[in-house]
């Protein structure tokens, strides 16, 4: 086990730093100059000139590198051009705005899924099957961007009983956040219902055609309790893992339900930093949403390990 | 001796024949599972086929260009002349949406090739020679899966610009660790048949092994990957142009449709639903799509894809 653990924590540092090289090596493939763009057109070459070295663009890209990943240790995670303030500052306060709105989501999404694609496997090839693989089919396809415009005209527009847009804090008006995150939160789950409830269909189909079950079948176990004791309980570990996938759902879905929304989160940051080509911040960005991609999988696969001894002996590679 | 041969040639003819029944059977075995998946996947099919003709002939269609403007008539409701009526700067909104199905298809097609091209290469590779090269590359695509693939292409789309050339690129290079990953295991499982150690055996060279005898097995795989991440690139498509870093406009990308249209929502809520609703219905159907031809061309992929 402690071989496994060791392991895993050496390969996500190895991939967080291929991906700390990427980001940084986008301040050289994003078209543009990040001190001009700071100055504005009509600056003067030498305050640009000038802006650069305190930049540090005028080193080589190595030693940017290592500018960077230094300050980093030392909590200091850059300025941001656009906002002219810390990034670590503009960090701390979006990120509890996207937590508010993704945390909810995943809570409430996961019961709801895992009950049916449970459901869904037992009563396969059924009439209620078939319309919840339809629904499945449905909630995958659908923009989340869309979706929140339709909710918007829904909701906000004809029935007039949600605002348009925006966001509080739960800590400041619990009210007033339920009131308008109730909206983004269930646009965000729709997607992240139907791809557990598919993985979990799928898992409890596979656990359904186990040995064990057979066996259990042949020494005259009822129906029930195969299907909740044996089968369930095997079909539900992989869902920590397809928990963790969701995370990523969770980020790329706040890029845009942020939009949506005018809720001023990480999502929204980035977007608006792309556009206004605030490199600094686009680096840490992309940095630190790895960092929580791979941390949240490193957590994954050690719990993994611990519940099913057939990972760390290396029988079954998971995806 | 005439009568031996001419045995021979009807035996010849016997055999042929019946491979060709066998093809034919098959061929309609496969279409029998394609479309014995009920009602859903006959509509998915008609769906697809439907956009993918108004794609290919939507200049004939329509007496209108996507960026003739006509500001008299903006965000006019519908009429004999506009049948969906027109967006804020008078441009006919059905014409937009037919030129946006064309340009949702042909990124959505061009990315996958991309994705489908470059996860190859490397899938085959990685598999193929494995030791440090396949490790290499293996960490590299879980390097790029810590990166979500939306933030991923939002981040690259601006090195290459809002082209379609451009877009389908960064699409199609956020697709590839999937690609590596499905081949590679592919890969794994085939080097270990006998007919590719009795190839090496008899001295062919590696790369005329993996392109001659590994590729082709890998294509059910390939064909079936190909068609399910269609539907997935269209979407990223469009959340890239809402976003406002995909096609620029004014090419007629629905998602750029959709975000014009939501500042026009009370007064106009059809410009920006109308897109959207185009959008779900092709990627919803290219996904039963994708699902019948998994369960024809390769069924053992069912719950991995």
């Amino acid at each position: 086990m402690g071989i496994y653990i060791v392991k895993r924590i050496l390969i996500s540092i190895l991939i967080v730093f291929l991906v700390s090289i990427f980001a940084k090596s986008l301040i050289h493939l994003l078209p543009g100059d990040p001190a001009r763009m700071a100055m504005g057109y009509e600056a003067k070459e030498e305050d640009v000139e000038q802006l650069r070295i305190k930049m540090n663009l005028d080193k080589p890209i190595t030693t940017q590198y290592i500018i960077w990943v230094k300050g980093l240790f030392r909590g200091d995670m850059g300025m941001s051009v656009l906002y002219n303030r810390p990034n670590r500052d503009i960090f701390a306060e979006r990120l509890p705005r996207s937590i508010a709105i993704g945390l909810p989501a995943l809570l409430l999404s996961v019961p709801f899924a895992i009950f049916f694609g449970i459901i869904s496997a037992i009563k396969r090839g059924t009439l209620i099957d078939q319309i919840m693989t339809f629904f499945i089919t449905l909630g995958l396809g659908t923009p989340v961007f869309w979706l929140g415009i339709l909710g918007i005209y829904v909701f906000a527009i004809w029935l007039k009983i949600l605002p348009i847009q925006g966001f509080v804090s739960p800590f400041a008006d619990f009210g007033g956040y339920i009131h308008k995150a109730i909206l983004p939160v269930c646009c965000m789950s729709v997607a992240m219902v139907a791809g557990v409830t598919r993985q979990t269909r799928t898992n409890m189909l596979e656990s359904i055609n186990q040995d064990y079950v057979r066996t259990a079948r042949a020494y005259g176990i009822s129906e029930n309790k195969i299907q909740f004791k044996y089968a369930l309980k095997n079909a539900l570990i992989p869902v920590i893992t397809i928990i963790g996938l969701q995370m990523r759902v969770i980020i790329g879905g706040s890029l845009l339900i942020e939009r949506v929304f005018n809720i001023p989160g990480i999502g929204s940051l980035l977007v608006a930093a792309i556009n206004n080509r605030d490199y600094f911040v686009i680096q840490d960005a992309v940095l630190f949403i790895s960092l929580f991609t791979v941390g949240v999988n490193l957590i994954v696969d050690i719990l993994y390990g611990f519940i099913d001894p057939r990972i760390r002996l290396g029988q079954k590679r998971m995806v | 001796m005439n009568t031996i041969k001419s045995e021979k040639m009807i035996e010849h003819e016997i055999v042929k024949e019946r491979q060709r029944w066998q093809k034919w059977k098959e061929l309609n075995e496969k279409t029998r599972v394609f479309f014995g998946r009920g009602i859903l996947a006959k509509v998915s099919f008609v769906i697809v086929v439907f956009f993918i003709i108004v794609a290919i002939f939507c200049p004939l269609l329509t007496p209108y260009t996507p960026y003739q403007q006509s500001l008299k008539d903006a965000l006019k409701g519908p009429s004999a002349n506009h049948w969906l009526g027109t967006d804020n700067l008078g441009r006919d909104v059905m014409t937009r949406l037919m030129y946006g199905a064309r340009i949702s298809i042909i990124t959505g097609l061009l990315s996958c090739f991309w994705s489908a091209l470059i996860g190859m290469t490397l899938g085959l590779i990685a598999g193929y020679f494995g030791g440090f090269v396949g490790g290499f590359i293996m960490r590299m695509s879980d390097a790029q899966l810590s990166i979500p693939p939306l933030i991923l292409v939002v981040v690259l789309a601006p090195i290459l610009g809002g082209t379609i050339l451009g877009i389908s690129i960064c699409i199609g290079v956020s697709a590839v660790p999937s690609y590596v990953r499905m081949i590679n295991g592919k890969v794994l499982s085939l080097r270990e048949e006998d007919y590719i150690t009795a190839a090496s055996l008899v001295g062919q060279t590696e790369a005329k092994i993996m392109i001659k005898h590994l590729l082709p097995n890998c294509f059910a795989t390939l064909i079936v990957m190909f068609t399910m991440s269609v539907s997935i690139a269209i979407m990223i498509e469009a959340a890239l142009a809402y976003i406002g870093v995909g096609i620029t406009p004014p090419t007629p990308a629905w998602g750029s449709m959709i975000a014009d249209g939501y500042n026009y929502l009370i007064s106009h809520p059809h410009l920006a639903i109308l897109p959207g609703l185009c959008l779900m219905a092709l990627v919803v159907s290219l996904s039963v799509v994708g699902d019948g031809l998994r369960d024809a061309l390769d069924p053992r992929l069912r719950g991995i894809l």
